[in-house]
């Protein structure tokens, strides 16, 4: 009788548990389906993979044997190096652009921001095919190509930007540069405008020059909007693909081979998605433990 | 009453998706034969193959009405990838149009068709050309065409430097040959620039596949896996190339030339050679030139000339050939030897008698007699050009990967990719020496083809 009246309570407070959430659930049961299917699985799959000689009739497993291969491959470390420089070379220049660029138009009237806003953030709207394709054309390396022409006027020779190993990949870099600041110029524009203006005010009263309040206000105020675009823009320059696989195929010489081309390479040249899969895992452990490394050494006075 | 209705909305949708995702239930036609679709992925081929296409299906279906033919165009750009993603998911098409490949035969996808060639077929197919869609005797594919790789002039600049290239598509010419002729073709123009007398694209490995197969070299292996680019050879092939760009015949900027651009300088008349080309570039250009009249376009209206690609002095010349036509595959989840069938009806339904009419619009040779018979005296291209790839034809060199050992191929495709083509690029930009290259590949042959 007791086992019946517990079993009928707890069968009405799951009914009431429905009532109350089961909608709530469902709502949060598509997107959670998403992420199993398209993320989990996938990413699961391919660390198996990485195990594996994968054929799609006989895949056989290999143990360590895809790591031990990359790690013994020169291409690897040169790929390797190629997106470590690629990372250095824009991700700090590109911080210190988006915020230059931010403090000028912050300064401006609200009609003059909107205009420099919608400006820097059009590149960002459009592909990075179209980008690519562009800069091909800026990038000709006949006497033709527009920053050739330019220098032509000074009585330089033609420069093969993207087919000496010299110039290649500082060529893609000089695009990077030049492209992608419209989502970090709207962030910072954000987050100096959330900065009371009280601050500004007694640091006035107490005579502070330019230089410390930006030093001492602005700049640790702007710390979590720079960590963010420090780590989503590592994150970012990890992966450069596009304007690889368009513009210089990884050449000359693998000059501009980085890690994700490599990947492709591996993938869809060679067919051996195991190797690709370690490839990928390699990748994704060092975004991780850069990610983490920036955390531990720039957010310590950071508050979200 | 709302929760009635959102209930049935959902069984209305679960429905519709178990149906979506539903194995194809087959059926049976009106004549009692089994229902079947064949799934079919190909190209435009040329500017009518979609036309074309359509009425071979709609032809095959008057005879089979129980097989649906699924057709889709696929773009040459992203073709490849998405054939190569949905091969490696082991779902690939039924039939895909393409040369045959090792790594294919390698996924154990690709359908021997051996045991559905009937001897009426076989003896169709002009001598030596079924043997372009084998791989280690086994046939994996049925040739539409034969496709001719040589090099493409503009006839007025060869005219106005005095060449006679009547004599060269008919008796070829050497490297020492091509180099005198190279020194009157390059000069500069009134407008500054440079007319070069060859242009090549420094993304691809058709160069210098093209020029070491004139110098002996089949390949970077024989088709006895034996490895090629480690001696004199190869030397003198790259420094014949050095050559070229140092003494201005070629562009210093060809490690960053592509192909468009090669086009492009061809075009605006910057060089009186580029270093690929198919006899169908003939017609290309008379389009071109039939849209520059009709002011569709602006440029100069360009005389196509198809020249050999020049050989070593000491070496015999060879035009690199091979086949592309329709290749046949099962899929992971096996659909059966009745489909298979219908894929080989499909097949060669896709590649018979009037299914040459890709050839004729390519100006290229026919590689069965019943098409040849079809298309006797309506070819597109010129006189000059059909007589031209007609003598290449003579000089037939075909792709060692259909002799060689899968394994072996893909260790070939390895070495091309990893170590040829950035050394060519380290060579068109001046950063390496023929020697250092050749080094370089001897030692990575050594590592990779251990030999």
């Amino acid at each position: 009788m007791r086992t019946t009246v517990a079993s009928r309570s707890s069968s009405s407070a799951f009914m009431r548990f429905c009532r109350d959430y089961g909608w709530a659930y469902l709502f949060i049961l598509a997107p959670v389906l998403l992420f199993l299917v398209f993320t989990l699985y996938p990413v699961i799959s391919a660390l198996i993979m990485s195990f594996q000689h994968y054929n799609p009739m006989n895949t056989t497993w290999i143990g360590l044997n895809n790591y031990k291969t990359l790690f013994q491959d020169d291409v690897f470390w040169k790929s390797m190096r190629n997106t470590v420089i690629f990372t250095i070379g824009t991700v700090p220049v590109n911080i210190v652009i988006t915020f230059v660029l931010s403090y000028f138009i912050f300064q401006m009237k609200n009609s003059w921001q909107t205009l420099f806003k919608a400006t820097l953030y059009l590149p960002t709207v459009a592909s990075g095919v179209t980008l690519s394709i562009v800069w091909i054309a800026i990038y000709d390396p006949t006497s033709t190509g527009l920053i050739n022409r330019f220098l032509g006027l000074f009585g330089i020779d033609p420069v093969i930007w993207l087919g000496q190993s010299s110039t290649a990949l500082f060529s893609l870099m000089l695009m990077n540069w030049l492209g992608s600041h419209g989502a970090g110029i709207i962030l910072y524009l954000a987050a100096m405008g959330g900065i009371p203006k009280s601050l500004y005010e007694a640091a006035d009263i107490d005579h502070a020059s330019g230089w410390t309040k930006f030093a001492r206000i602005t700049w640790p105020l702007l710390k979590p909007t720079t960590l963010y675009l420090l780590v989503t823009g590592v994150i970012t320059s990890f992966q450069v693909f596009i304007s690889v696989y368009l513009m210089t195929h990884g050449g000359p010489n693998f000059a501009t081979t980085t890690i994700a081309y490599l990947i492709y390479d591996t993938a869809f040249k060679f067919y051996d998605f195991g190797l690709a899969s370690a490839q990928s895992f390699v990748l994704a452990i060092m975004i991780i433990i850069v990610s983490v490394i920036q955390f531990k050494f720039l957010s310590s006075d950071v508050e979200y | 009453m709302r929760k009635k209705g959102i209930m049935l909305a959902a069984a209305a949708m679960l429905l519709l998706l178990t149906t979506a995702c539903g194995k194809d239930s087959g059926g049976t036609a009106a004549d009692g034969k089994k229902k079947d679709t064949v799934v079919v992925w190909t190209y435009p081929v040329h500017g009518t193959y979609e036309d074309d296409l359509k009425q071979l299906v709609a032809n095959f279906n008057k005879e089979h009405p129980e097989i649906t033919v699924q057709t889709e165009m696929l773009s040459w750009a992203e073709g490849p990838q998405k054939f190569d993603v949905a091969l490696n998911a082991g779902n690939p098409p039924d039939l895909y149009f393409h040369g045959v490949d090792g790594s294919y035969v390698n996924t154990g996808l690709a359908l021997p068709l051996d045991s559905y060639m009937t001897q009426e077929i076989k003896d169709d197919y002009l001598p030596g050309t079924l043997e372009l869609a084998q791989i280690g005797g086994k046939q994996y594919g049925l040739p539409l065409y034969q496709f001719e790789w040589a090099w493409g002039a503009n006839k007025r600049i060869l005219e106005e430097a005095g060449i006679d290239w009547k004599s060269i598509q008919q008796n070829g010419w050497t490297w020492s040959e091509f180099t005198a002729d190279a020194a009157k073709l390059t000069k500069k123009l009134p407008d500054g620039s440079t007319q070069y007398a060859l242009v090549t694209d420094g993304t691809s490995m058709d160069f210098i596949e093209m020029l070491t197969r004139n110098n002996n070299m089949p390949d970077v292996l024989d088709e006895n896996g034996q490895f090629q680019w480690n001696d004199d050879r190869i030397k003198q092939t790259l420094t014949f190339i050095q050559n070229l760009i140092s003494k201005g015949y070629m562009p210093k900027e060809t490690a960053a030339i592509d192909p468009k651009k090669r086009t492009d300088m061809f075009y605006a008349g910057q060089t009186a050679i580029i270093s690929k080309s198919i006899p169908y570039y003939d017609v290309m250009i008379q389009n071109r030139n039939k849209d520059i009249d009709a002011g569709k376009l602006q440029g100069e209206k360009i005389d196509f000339v198809l020249l050999p690609v020049p050989h070593n002095d000491n070496a015999p010349a060879k035009t690199t050939m091979g086949a592309e036509g329709y290749l046949a595959f099962k899929q992971k989840k096996d659909k059966g030897e009745e489909h298979a069938k219908n894929v080989f009806l499909v097949m060669e339904a896709l590649s018979g008698a009037e299914a040459g009419n890709s050839a004729n619009e390519l100006a290229l040779p026919f590689v069965r007699k019943s098409q040849a018979e079809m298309f006797k005296d309506k070819g597109l291209a010129s006189q000059e050009t059909l007589d031209a790839a007609k003598k290449m034809a003579e000089n037939m060199s075909m792709p060692v990967t259909l002799k060689l050992d899968i394994a072996k191929a893909a260790q070939m495709k390895q070495f091309k990719n990893q170590v040829a083509l950035p050394n060519m690029q380290a060579l068109y930009a001046g950063e390496k020496t023929p020697d250092a290259i050749t080094e370089e590949f001897s030692s990575k042959g050594k590592q990779m083809l251990g030999q």
